[in-house]
């Protein structure tokens, strides 16, 4: 089959009535809510998860994937116009987007970061589906020994962005791989720091732990501030002056969709590293870089595009590989096994009309979120208006109801909370929970590679050098961590954070 | 961030609490545990990884990163300001009072008790709206997750012959 006969078969089965049902569904609810303040992605695809439990493997997953990215441009919308990231690749958004909506120019940056989403969406959805075919075929040729040092790239690629100390990620990452040893383990039986409580024995629940670390300990944060500085709604005006501007934008949405596109393909990466790989890059290329962080068109288009773009390619890893590049995507492989398909290279060929439809509905689902977003605006501002002192205690609620739902079991409500003050005590000594999450989901995966590995060249570790695609990717880590141009980014990095 | 900078010489000198010997020290302490517990897992050989193996080398790379974090923390010039913790106490509470109550005593009774819990945490509590917004969440979760999503939270629990 060739690509054209392929992406038919895609919008085959996209088009299907139920399926843009379900994808519309997705985006609209998505959006809904990862406008919320403190809501990103990872926690919405983790509440909403059950409701795709019932529906066939295919819609599921469509709709699972339009409340994916519903939620990620919804986090913009709330940055942009209450200065609120709900998760760190916003971040870069509120930097520019809050300062022109403060200027009254709300409008203009809401309709830059839909139209850059959407132009990068499209252009991520075509990357996807013209690497990930030869990606799976290549991958199938991966050895233990590889996967080990892919994921060992992808987890010192998590920790070059963390912000901070490098050792403290580090040490965070490290946290996570031990907390995902906990259960029975694989090879062995033997319980591993299960203390023989039978809830243990498949392992830490990850709803629980992601949002544990991510979507309470921000509100427990949240409460050391006591006053609202959430109330203030900025005043939207000039939508149309955002379709003006645009051509004065369009480079920097360009470059960011490839920088994007280019770096969520990573494992480790996806729309974090991209949004901050794209600030640096427009500020670097403009002709006035100290008017950034003034409110500059293309400090907002740049990062906006390229966190969608990263979003979307992270895909990639996840179904070439199996692998996944952030929380979100391990929620979409627990989403797939629970569906009985087991992500990976075999995906692709044994699954298209799930590949390929899945493929089609993100174009189609950017598409949704256009037309959604540009004429609702009023409606999310609205919204945004509900005080902060009403939200939390609905998303401790929701919180709740959402570990609870994914295995019927209070137990894990328990470990919530226990994730909850650890995350909280975390934040406080400055701690990014990132690398540990991403360390928790490639815990069990890194170790039986790794054992593999050395079972496979008779105990001889030097296998990870000696095979050259794995060399090349340790050596791709060793750089990360040791060169001078990680200084660099961390020094802008540190440059983006001073304002606060 | 609720970090303050010390400012005046007298407080400036190293401080033995700074956030990054507190983080070391929890580091070590994690590890410490983590490497404990290994001991009766078996570590195996490189050629056949005992389940013992991939714990004790990570819990020891932990300890050592926390000795270093630690002892390079201590000339940081920061004193980590304790919170009011009443308000935290009162969310986690609510989230007990979640797991501890919701199938013993049912879903009617709990949600309002968890919400007016959670909300009284905020300084802009009001009983009119905290009831309002208990009542609505009740009823919403009701509907969405037990009769839209099927999820087994019940409306009265065993307790009250539910």
């Amino acid at each position: 089959m060739d690509l054209l006969q392929q992406l038919a078969l895609g919008f085959e089965t996209a088009l299907t009535p139920l399926n843009l049902f379900y994808c519309f569904a997705g985006v609209l609810i998505g959006t809904l809510i990862g406008v919320l303040p403190g809501l990103g992605p990872a926690p919405t695809v983790a509440m909403l998860l059950p409701l795709s439990f019932g529906l066939p493997p295919v819609s599921g997953f469509i709709m699972l994937s339009g409340i994916f990215y519903g939620a990620q441009y919804g986090g913009s919308t709330t940055a942009i116009l209450i200065n609120t990231p709900g998760e760190s690749s916003a971040v870069v958004t509120a930097l520019e987007g809050y300062q022109m909506a403060r200027q009254g120019r709300a409008g203009e940056a809401l309709a830059m970061a839909a139209v850059g989403s959407f132009i990068a969406g499209t252009v991520a959805t075509f990357i996807i589906a013209l690497l990930a075919p030869p990606l799976a075929k290549a991958a199938l040729l991966f050895g233990p020994a590889e996967y080990f040092s892919l994921m060992v790239l992808g987890l010192i690629a998590a920790i070059a962005l963390a912000s901070g100390s490098v050792l403290k990620a580090i040490a965070m990452a490290i946290i996570g791989l031990l907390l995902g040893l906990v259960g029975t383990d694989v090879t062995s039986g033997v319980q591993r720091y299960t203390f023989g409580v039978l809830d243990l024995y498949d392992g830490v629940a990850i709803v629980a732990l992601a949002m544990g670390l991510f979507a309470v300990a921000e509100v427990l944060r949240n409460l050391d501030a006591p006053e609202e500085g959430h109330a203030t709604v900025a005043q939207i005006t000039g939508l149309a002056a955002g379709l003006k501007s645009l051509r004065r934008a369009m480079g920097s949405i360009l470059r960011g969709t490839a920088i994007g596109s280019l770096l969520g393909i990573l494992p480790g990466g996806g729309a974090t590293l991209s949004s901050f790989a794209s600030y640096a890059m427009e500020k670097r290329l403009s002709k006035e870089p100290s008017r950034f962080g003034s409110g500059v068109v293309e400090g907002l288009a740049g990062p906006e595009s390229a966190n969608n773009a990263g979003a979307q390619t992270s895909f990639i890893p996840m179904l070439t590989l199996g692998l996944p590049s952030n929380p979100v995507m391990a929620l979409m492989i627990g989403a797939l096994m629970i569906h009985g398909i087991q992500p990976g290279p075999n995906v692709i060929s044994e699954q298209p009309a799930l590949f390929w439809g899945l493929i089609a509905s993100m174009w189609i689902g950017n598409l949704m979120l256009v037309v959604l977003n540009l004429p609702l605006v009023g409606l999310w501002v609205r919204l945004l208006a509900f005080p902060y002192h009403l939200l939390f205690p609905a998303i401790i609620v929701i919180t709740c109801i959402g570990v609870f739902s994914f295995s019927n079991s209070m137990f894990d409500v328990w470990m919530l909370i226990i994730f909850s003050v650890g995350g909280y005590v975390l934040v406080r000594l400055r701690c990014e929970p990132a690398p540990l999450l991403l360390g928790f989901i490639l815990g069990p995966m890194m170790e039986e590679h790794l054992r593999r590995a050395l079972l496979l060249s008779r105990g001889n570790p030097a296998v990870f050098l000696e095979r050259p695609i794995s060399a090349v990717m340790l050596l791709i880590a060793a750089i990360l961590i040791i060169s001078p141009a990680l200084s660099v980014i961390r020094r802008r990095r540190e440059e983006i954070f001073v304002e606060d | 961030m609720q970090l303050e900078k010390e400012t005046n010489s007298e407080a400036s000198r190293p401080n033995v609490l700074s956030s990054d010997v507190l983080a070391g020290g929890l580091f070590v302490l994690l590890g410490a545990g983590f490497l404990i517990l290994a001991q009766d897992f078996g570590f195996g050989s490189l050629l056949r990884m005992g389940p013992g193996f991939f714990p004790v080398i990570l819990s020891t790379l932990l300890i050592a990163i926390g000795l270093v974090v630690a002892v390079r923390g201590r000339a940081q010039q920061e004193t980590l300001t304790l919170p009011r913790l009443g308000p935290h106490a009162r969310v986690i509470m609510a989230m007990v009072l979640f797991a501890g109550l919701m199938q013993p005593l049912g879903s009617y009774l709990t949600m309002p008790m968890v919400v007016l819990l959670a909300a009284s945490a905020s300084p802009a509590f009001s009983w009119r709206s905290a009831v309002a917004l208990a009542l609505g969440l009740t009823v919403a979760s009701d509907l969405i997750f037990r009769l839209g999503l099927g999820l087994p939270l019940h409306e009265f629990g065993h307790w009250i012959g539910g």
